[in-house]
């Protein structure tokens, strides 16, 4: 997989909160994008059953820039039951009775790019480059399942493919650890243990390390076996 | 990052031994080394209701509702069962047992003699019949003295709560081992973290957590409380202490309204930016504008040293984090010596300006800042000091905004008008522009400013002692819409001026002078100021009458010189 060139796209928008998970209360996010928020991007723009999107680098385009802000969010989380029940019987869920002032530490003016691979399921039958193709297509014409965003569903990402003529920051540094993604159960009960690797942005590029990606996948064969 | 470098700073701390906390301490009870009761002590003179006594370190385990015994060290109804009038009698039992049991097991594990004489007191004496202090609440926290030696002092006692108070088998708080996002090992998380943080404006005093989940959308993936963000007992322990630690210290935190700004190092430094920034002395900014901008010498002593500053501030139970800024040394002593290069301004009397604390800088721009200083001022305001750029337009709107509702402004505000107008601008900090008066500048809006307050001195010579000046009632108009206001004034001035020929030939001469030369660089007066030609108007206004003080100053000096 590693012969063929990643497929890319460039990534940007006004605000851009990659929530930091200890401080997810209180949002604080972190300096660059995280590899699960580059998965989640690329998903909206086109996933499939047979693929998934291993993500191999992520370049930062503008100086990294923290904005605080306060918003207005809701404490409970939507039940199924619940909204069954109004669907039957009327009612319904009203946000304003149910808020709590929380404050963002948030991103402003954001761009990247997003360096990534698609790596076939077991099921898959076709070839690779299909895929490729598919998604790159999808990327010029500006398509999308559902609209990209940033982090949070609230900071819209617009996309489109790199014109070749940008240019990581001149960063380099230490970010520590950092959420890589989830690990599910495959009880289906959407319990997860995150998962974290020790980023690194180098000349403002965060690399994934691929080893991440291969300890899920004999994760993922140990479990189903 | 945040609670990494946290983490890392607990390092260079003289923490207490695991589970153990700083703890007013109110009464010591006596025993010898055989149990018997001796008496009990008060640890410090009863100073009020407020005096909870003196503060030792001692066994600490978070408790919210559930019972859970310190250990050796607790309120009068873990110890001796004495119920508060609003405790239910059953539950205060409980507490007591479980206190008991905690000192049995803890006795047996070290064999510490005066571990078991405790226990044997606690066993053998008839606790309901202690002859209790006349002052005695069961609220107050009571510990053992034993042949004066404190049981919680010891270290095998030490040994046995670090080990008992983080590894109970039974232990709710613990969960299967998870990666730990401060040290990326894979550890046993904790539920709710063991201290909580302390002292922040507007919050619990009883402390907040800076991970938590306390309502369900702050949950993720199936995961409660702290587990969302799975973190191992001794990192969750490290880093709050150390919070805590930095908002103690004088020298590395200032709290200005409802944010408290916490300052540190990786490693050693005796460089102290929190007194800096909440109350400069004019000789240390000298000394940093000097070393920062001094020339070639700078460059060879670089400080690389990593340097943090993160500002915290209430919500709800929550600690928020409001601002994280990881720089060097080095790259904030410079923006501090730019930020005060930047405040540099004449005293109102035209004397050179002592450098400006962050909290008169930012209360400038509201009535009463103990009651309505948003948060936002001050952070903009450290982040330039630690960060450098340009401060934001709004800082300026709301100094403009304060000018006009006050029609007038002061000094701190001055100084803040022109760091907003002169940080805007790429040039060298230490070019002296704008500290005082230029009557080089030929702007309109500035010399509106300085005809405003030479209109206002024809007035005070003309009628001393004037209740109302114009200044007084047209500063909002004649900074904002000059051309409305000012051809009115210069009338009115005329019959003043009049007055003054007849009355004082020299002021008036002396006055009429300043206000020929600032109206010849006036051909029109605009019809409306921008924002930044109201600050402008502002400092014309200020510098004007700072140079009219000193002139007044220096001219009263020479009389008593040839007088005397």
């Amino acid at each position: 997989m590693t012969d063929h060139p990643p497929v890319e796209v460039k990534v940007w928008g006004d605000f851009a909160c990659f929530t930091r998970p200890e401080m997810k209360a209180e949002r604080v996010s972190y300096p660059v994008m995280t590899p699960s928020a580059a998965r989640g991007l690329l998903e909206a723009i086109f996933w499939k059953p047979e693929i998934h999107w291993q993500i191999r680098q992520i370049e930062v385009l503008k100086p990294i820039q923290y904005i605080s802000i306060m918003r207005n969010e809701v404490n409970r989380k939507a039940s199924i039951q619940s909204a069954q029940q109004w669907a039957k019987s009327g009612g319904g869920y009203f946000a304003d009775e149910d808020r709590a002032q929380r404050h963002t530490l948030a991103l402003y003016d954001v761009a990247y790019i997003i360096r990534a691979d698609v790596v076939l399921a077991a099921h898959a039958t076709d070839d690779v480059a299909k895929y490729r193709d598919q998604f790159r297509r999808r990327v010029t014409r500006g398509q999308c399942y559902h609209r990209p965003y940033l982090g949070c569903r609230e900071f819209a990402a617009s996309f489109s493919d790199p014109d070749g003529a940008e240019r990581p920051i001149d960063l380099t540094c230490d970010l520590g650890p950092m959420l890589f993604d989830l690990d599910y159960t495959p009880d289906r009960s959407g319990r997860g243990t995150p998962h974290f690797f020790s980023a690194r942005l180098d000349c403002g590029i965060l690399r994934i390390p691929p080893e991440e990606y291969r300890r899920r996948m004999s994760d993922a064969t140990a479990t189903t076996s | 990052m945040l609670l990494q470098q946290l983490r890392d700073y607990s390092e260079r701390l003289e923490l207490p031994p695991p589970m153990y906390l700083k703890t007013p301490i109110t009464w010591l009870i006596e025993l010898d080394v055989n149990g018997n009761f001796r008496g009990f002590v008060a640890t410090e003179g009863k100073g009020g209701k407020k005096d909870r006594g003196k503060e030792y370190l001692a066994p600490h385990v978070a408790r919210s509702s559930g019972v859970r015994a310190k250990l050796l060290a607790d309120t009068g109804e873990y110890v001796l069962g004495i119920a508060r009038e609003k405790s239910r009698p059953e539950r205060v039992e409980e507490c007591h047992r479980a206190f008991v049991d905690l000192v049995r097991t803890c006795a047996k594990e070290t064999n510490e003699p005066s571990v078991a004489a405790v226990l044997r007191f606690l066993e053998s004496a008839d606790l309901k019949a202690l002859q209790l202090p006349g002052d005695f609440d069961p609220g107050d926290v009571l510990t053992f003295r034993v042949d004066g030696v404190m049981p919680i002092d010891l270290p095998s006692v030490k040994n046995f709560w670090a080990s008992f108070a983080t590894g109970q088998p039974d232990d709710q708080s613990a969960s299967k081992p998870m990666q730990c996002l401060i040290c990326g090992e894979l550890r046993p998380a904790v539920k709710r973290l063991p201290i909580k943080i302390k002292r922040i404006p507007g919050g619990q005093t009883s402390g907040m957590a800076i991970i938590s989940a306390n309502v369900p959308a702050f949950e993720s993936y199936g995961l409660e409380a702290s587990l969302i963000a799975p973190t191992c007992q001794d990192c969750g322990e490290r880093f709050s202490k150390a919070a805590n630690e930095l908002i103690e210290n004088e020298q590395t935190h200032i709290t200005i309204g409802p944010i408290v700004y916490l300052f540190w190092t990786k490693q050693e430094h005796t460089f102290s930016f929190a007194t800096l920034l909440s109350s400069p002395e004019p000789g240390e900014v000298k000394a940093l504008m000097s070393s920062a901008f001094g020339g070639k010498e700078t460059a060879a002593q670089l400080d690389t040293m990593p340097f943090y500053a993160t500002a915290f501030s209430a919500s709800g139970g929550r600690v928020a984090v409001r601002e994280w800024l990881d720089t060097t040394v080095e790259e904030a002593k410079r923006n501090l010596a730019r930020y005060f290069a930047l405040q540099r301004i004449v005293e109102r009397d035209g004397t050179e300006g002592k450098p400006l604390g962050l909290y008169a800088l930012a209360s400038s721009t509201v009535r009463d800042a103990s009651k309505e200083l948003p948060p936002n001022v001050p952070k903009a305001l450290l982040h330039v000091a630690l960060k450098g750029g340009p401060l934001p337009m709004w800082l300026l709107f709301q100094a403009v905004k304060r000018n006009r509702a006050e029609q007038g402004i002061t000094r701190p505000r001055a100084a803040l008008i022109k760091m907003v107008l002169r940080s805007q601008q790429d040039s060298d900090p230490m070019e002296e522009t704008m500290i005082e008066l230029d009557t080089s500048n030929r702007n309109p809006a500035y010399l509106c400013g300085r005809l405003l307050a030479l209109l206002e001195a024809v007035q005070r010579a003309a009628i001393p002692g004037a209740n109302t000046t114009i200044t007084d009632r047209f500063f909002g108009t004649a900074s904002s819409a000059p051309a409305s206001v000012f051809g009115r004034l210069l009338r009115g001035a005329q019959a003043h001026l009049g007055k003054l020929r007849r009355e004082k030939p020299g002021t008036h001469e002396a006055l009429q002078r300043k206000l020929e030369e600032v109206q010849a660089g006036l051909t029109t007066f605009p019809k409306t100021l921008t924002l930044e030609e109201q600050g402008l108007f502002s400092l014309g206004y200020y510098h004007q009458r700072a140079a009219d003080r000193a002139a007044a100053i220096a001219y009263k000096q020479s009389q008593q010189k040839e007088t005397a």
